[in-house]
Order: C-alpha cells, then structure tokens, then sequence
C-alpha cells in the first residue's frame, strides 16, 4: 500500500507542479477553455430562459389546464359541480370561471374584430393567472363593476390606429363592443394589461357578472385551473378525463400551438447552436492539449529515461490536461454564474415577458462528462505518440 | 572479470527514405566489464553515442545480439525495458536533462520515489547525495538557477541516486567550461571507484578517455581499436577517489 500511495504522491506531486511551472500554458488554456465553457453555459442558459419565458407567458394568462364543454356545447353545465369536483382532486391551487365569446371593438371611427371576450372574476383570476397584475395603464376590473373594460395592450393600441407604436387608447375613454349575437354596450376603458404573450394582449375581459349579462349565451364556457406543481399537468389532465365530467380538457400546451411551435423552433436553433459550441470546446481543448503534450516532449524523454514507464508518463499528462479543463470548467462557469446573476437581478422586459437565463443542472452535468471526454481523450493520444517517441532522439535534443 | 554488457556483431541502420539507409554501426563486439571505466571515443558521426543508446535500452539494433547481465536485451517486453531502464541503468547527458520544475534535491530525490523509495529514505539518501556532490547551498535553487557544472553534478547525483549498475555518460562535458569538465570527469571517476559502478563515458575529448580503464575508439561504425589505458601511466590530473570531495569542496 506504501508503495501505492508513494507512487501516487509522486505522481500528483509530479501533476501539480507542471501545472503550476507552466503558467503561460495554464493562463491561454483556461482562458482560451473558460471563455468556450461559458460560451455553452450561455447559450443554454439562454434558451433555457427563452422557453421559461415563452412557458410563463403562456401559463401566466391561461393557467396550466383549461376546460372546454363538450363539443357542440357552448358552456359547460353544472359548472358549479365541476368545480367543485376539479378543486377535490390533490394539487389544484385555483380554479377560474369565465365566459369566452367574441366581439367587435368600435372607438371613434375605428371598429375593428371580432376579438376574444373574456368574462372573469377578478379574485378568482387572480388565483389562476397573473392577468390582474397586469395592469400597465389604469386599473384593473372590480367585482360586480358593469361598466367598465379592460383591454390588451395590442388591441388598446391597434384601437387608435394600424401602426403599433405604442401610442394607445387613453384610460376613461369610451367604446362599443358588438357580440356575436349583435348585443351592444357601450364601456369606459378602467385599464390596460400587458400579458406578455400574444393572446392575452388582444383580448377585451369584461367582469364575469357583466359578461353573463351581455353574452349569456357563452356563460361558464371556459374553466381555468393553477396547480401546486407544474410538472403535474398531464396527470391532471389525465385525473380530469377519467371522472366524466362532460368536459374537454386541454393543457397550456395544447392551447398556445404557436408557443409551442417558437419553443420547438428555438430548440433546434439554439440547442443545434449549444451542441456545436461544445464540439469546438472538445476540438480547443484537444488542439491545445495536442500542442501542450507535444511541447513537452523532451520532458518526456527525460522521465521515460529515468525509468518512468509509458503508462506513467501518459497518466501524467493526462491527469494535467484534466485539470487544466478543471479549472477552465470553474472559470467558465463564474463567467456565466456573473451573467446569470445580472441578468436574474436586472431580467430584460420583452414583448413576450421578462427575459432572464436560467441555471440548467443536466446542461452543467453534461458539459463536465465533454470535459472529461475531451480532456482525456484529447491528452491520450498526443501523450502516448510523445511517451513512444524514440528516447534518444528527445533526450539528445536541447529542446 | 565479469561481463555486464556484451555486443555481439551489432548494426544499426537508419532509414532516411524507401531508398536511403544510413549505416551507423557496422558490427559491434564489444565487452563491458561489470565495474570499469569504459570510455567510448571518436569523431562525430562515428557511431559513439548510437552505440552508448542501444547500451542504455534506448534504441534497438538493427541486427545483432546485446546481453545486459546476461539477459538478451531484444527478447525483453518493454516492461522489462523499462524496469532495468528505472533500476539498472543511469543516463547523463549533454543537455543535463534535469526536470525544470524541481529543485535540484527534488530532483535527485523523485528518481528515488519514481524506485519505490519510501519518502524518509528517499530524503535521507538525497541529503547525502547532495552533501557528497558539495551542493548543500544549492539544493534548493532550480535547474535555472544553477550553472551548467551544477546542473551536471545534480544530473550525476540523479544516476548516483538509482544505485544503478552501470553509468552511461553521453558527452556530459560537450557544454561545460574546462574546469566543470575536469571536475565532471572526476566526479564520474570517483563514483566508479568509490562505488564500483561501472560507467560508460561517451566523449570526443581525448583527454577525457585517459581517465578511463579502457577506451573503445571507433570510426566510422566500427571499433577501431580498444585500448587499455590501465597499461598507460595516469595522467598527472588524475585525482584519488578519496581526493574527489576535497576536489569539488565538499
């Protein structure tokens, strides 16, 4: 064991102080290696805040599960059992009423639409989405308020002309709304929300009390539901259809088609991005450690000819290049830990919501195993060429 | 006397192109007795230091038959190579060849752990090494540090420190002053008396030689002719083995 433990001290011993002696080597290698690791970290990180975006965009202003009546059916009956059979089952936090109709906008000499009409009840909404807390302009609907309307803000803004310049309909103003059924009402504008995703910001809500007056043929037609965990969305879904509720139930997923679609489209671009990013990581860290193996190939004559054997002098370097993308892997990841901080403390407001990165552990775990690879596999072969290069030829050389 | 190292009819080519071939050896025989001063001499590209590198292990011939302590050296696995490489045999050679990153102590002292010397004997050794090359207030400076008799020292104190059977020298004085090479040449003549190792001097000086039990002189890839310096009066620089530390003032 004494032995062992000898030959494994020498040998670190041996690692480190190569390591520290070449500290040109060490400063370009872990720059050069840091800056592609973070660049991966980045790129990921990026798409992973894009799709948390996109996804709380999209859940933000429908919740996670949605309910239809059955086809052919404008609202869903018994509405009050569903609910109450909805709020049984384990890890639901909200459930929301609403009406869902359609209606033509007219303020001035503008009358555009028809757009989606959303009846809802502002406590209860406000236990599935975050639509109250919208609020950009104004303020958002009372319970039991009659006469007032809330619009989104593309509409707000497509109402004062065709040019989306964020010039909008003022708060106090008022405007016609023509239903599907040819009901008309005239409303005072209280507020105006920014959802940060597309839907929401085309959408006129009335309150749900109002909007069961003016569109009774389309009240109770759509149910929200906010579960405690996210990731349960197709059990529940899957809780809901088994209980023969008379009902459609959809996910966030399937109601926002064109989310999903932009989801799946950054995917391909920015994961084919992340992908070929570690690729050139891999192809760097075997360039650099193909020429820093190789610079040292007199020292490896020099310990070849002391009677070090082969597999030592290989283990060697190595175990350097290891370390070497070690410390490059930590740089990397401070690098992007700063930005990823920045940017979580400061997110960019978008259109479509905040963006932020965020932090993902399977793409860390996953760059650390192309380390590996890499660093082993890029130091094997120049390592092993140079341990069985003839010795005399090194040692004989003033290299 | 007993053979350490027996060459019988060794030739060693080097292939240039499919066309080219450059003889290097042509037919070695040569003896080397387990604890003489063998000194190899001639012009460059006489074929002395291909010779002292297939001695070492380091090359293979191209034909012919080496024994090293009777084991015939092309029926050994590299592994076997590599154990008399790290056990049996000692390299000094002209460019010192010292590892950068240690001081001279660490690196006499990683020869011995890279043996399998337990640490405190391993240190305890190279203290007495350092002390027996005069280099106790230069132990800790590194190879840059050092000048290039001190780094040639250091490299000898390295082959001191395997307990090796044999010491091959390749021109360890080709880039040394007069007064480090003397000192060299000394030193190594000392360890082969003090210590019975056998040392294999590789040189151009002929000076040098005279130091030597025997001097192989070649030309051309073939031993010229052997003579037995012993027969010859010692130079007067000739130092006793037990004047070698008042020498280097150790």
């Amino acid at each position: 064991m004494d032995g062992i433990f000898g030959r494994l001290s020498i040998f670190l011993s041996f690692v480190f102080r190569d390591v520290r002696k070449n500290r040109i080597v060490l400063l370009f290698t872990v720059i050069s290696l840091g800056t592609a690791f973070a660049t991966v970290f980045l790129s990921a990180g990026i798409l992973e805040g894009f799709q948390s975006m996109l996804k709380g965009g999209a859940v933000d202003s429908m919740g996670e599960i949605v309910i239809y009546p059955k086809d052919g059916n404008a609202h869903i009956d018994n509405v009050g059992e569903v609910t109450r059979m909805i709020e049984s089952i384990g890890g639901v936090s909200g459930v929301s009423v609403k009406d869902k109709g359609e209606a033509i906008v007219r303020y001035g000499k503008m009358t555009i639409g028809p757009y989606t009409l959303m009846g809802i009840d502002e406590q209860r909404e406000s236990t599935v989405t975050k639509l109250p807390g919208d609020v950009i302009d104004g303020s958002f609907l009372a319970s039991g308020d009659t006469g007032h309307v809330v619009l989104g803000r593309t509409l707000a803004d497509a109402l004062v002309d065709l040019e989306y310049d964020d010039r909008r309909i003022p708060i106090g103003a008022s405007i016609d709304l023509i239903s599907d059924f040819g009901q008309s009402r005239t409303y005072t504008v209280s507020g105006i929300i920014d959802g940060k995703t597309f839907t929401p910001n085309w959408n006129i809500y009335l309150d749900k009390g109002e909007a069961d007056n003016f569109i009774p043929q389309m009240k109770d037609s759509q149910i929200s539901v906010k579960l405690v965990d996210p990731l349960a969305i197709e059990n529940t879904k899957r809780l809901l259809q088994q209980r023969n509720l008379d009902i459609q139930v959809a996910t966030w997923r399937d109601e926002s088609g064109y989310i999903a679609d932009i989801m799946a489209a950054t995917e391909l671009i920015t994961g084919s991005m992340s992908k070929l990013l570690m690729l050139a990581v891999f192809v760097i860290m075997n360039v650099i450690i193909f020429i820093n193996v190789f610079q040292r190939r007199r020292q490896i004559g020099i310990l070849k000819s002391m009677g070090a054997s082969t597999d030592f002098v290989v283990l060697l370097y190595v175990a350097e290049s290891f370390i070497y993308s070690m410390i490059s892997f930590a740089i990397g990841f401070f690098i992007f830990f700063l930005i990823h901080v920045y940017s979580n403390l400061y997110p960019i407001n978008t259109l479509m919501g905040y963006f932020h990165t965020v932090l993902n552990a399977g793409n860390l775990i996953s760059s650390l195993a192309i380390l590996v690879v890499a660093s082993v596999g890029g130091s094997l072969f120049p390592a092993v060429v140079a341990a069985r290069t003839n010795i005399a030829d090194i040692v004989r050389s003033n290299v | 006397m007993e053979t350490l190292i027996q060459l019988k009819d060794v030739h060693k080519e080097y292939r240039m192109s499919k066309t080219l071939t450059i003889p290097a050896l042509n037919g070695i025989d040569l003896d080397i007795f387990k604890g003489e001063f063998l000194a190899i001499t001639g012009h460059s590209g006489s074929g002395k230091s291909t010779l002292l590198n297939l001695i070492g292990i380091l090359d293979n011939p191209t034909s012919g038959e080496i024994y090293f302590a009777g084991h015939e050296v092309h029926n050994l696995s590299e592994k076997q190579k590599v154990e008399l490489r790290l056990n049996a045999i000692s390299f000094v050679f002209q460019f010192f060849n010292l590892i950068d990153n240690y001081t001279a102590a660490e690196n006499i002292n990683f020869q011995l752990l890279l043996q399998g010397c337990p640490g405190r004997e391993a240190k305890r050794k190279t203290e007495e090494i350092i002390d027996f090359l005069g280099l106790n207030d230069r132990a800790g400076s590194f190879p840059h540090e050092l000048s290039g008799g001190e780094q040639q020292r250091v490299a000898i104190g390295r082959a001191l420190a395997k307990d090796s059977l044999v010491i091959l020298a390749d021109e360890p004085t080709a880039h040394l002053d007069s007064a480090n090479s003397v000192s060299t040449i000394r030193l190594l003549h000392d360890i082969n008396k003090k210590f019975g190792r056998t040392v294999v001097l590789v040189t151009h000086e002929e000076g040098e030689a005279n130091h030597a039990d025997r001097n192989v002189m070649m030309r051309d890839g073939k031993v010229e002719r052997i003579v037995d310096m012993r027969s010859i009066a010692p130079p007067a620089s000739v130092i006793s083995p037990s004047s070698v530390g008042q020498l280097i003032g150790a």
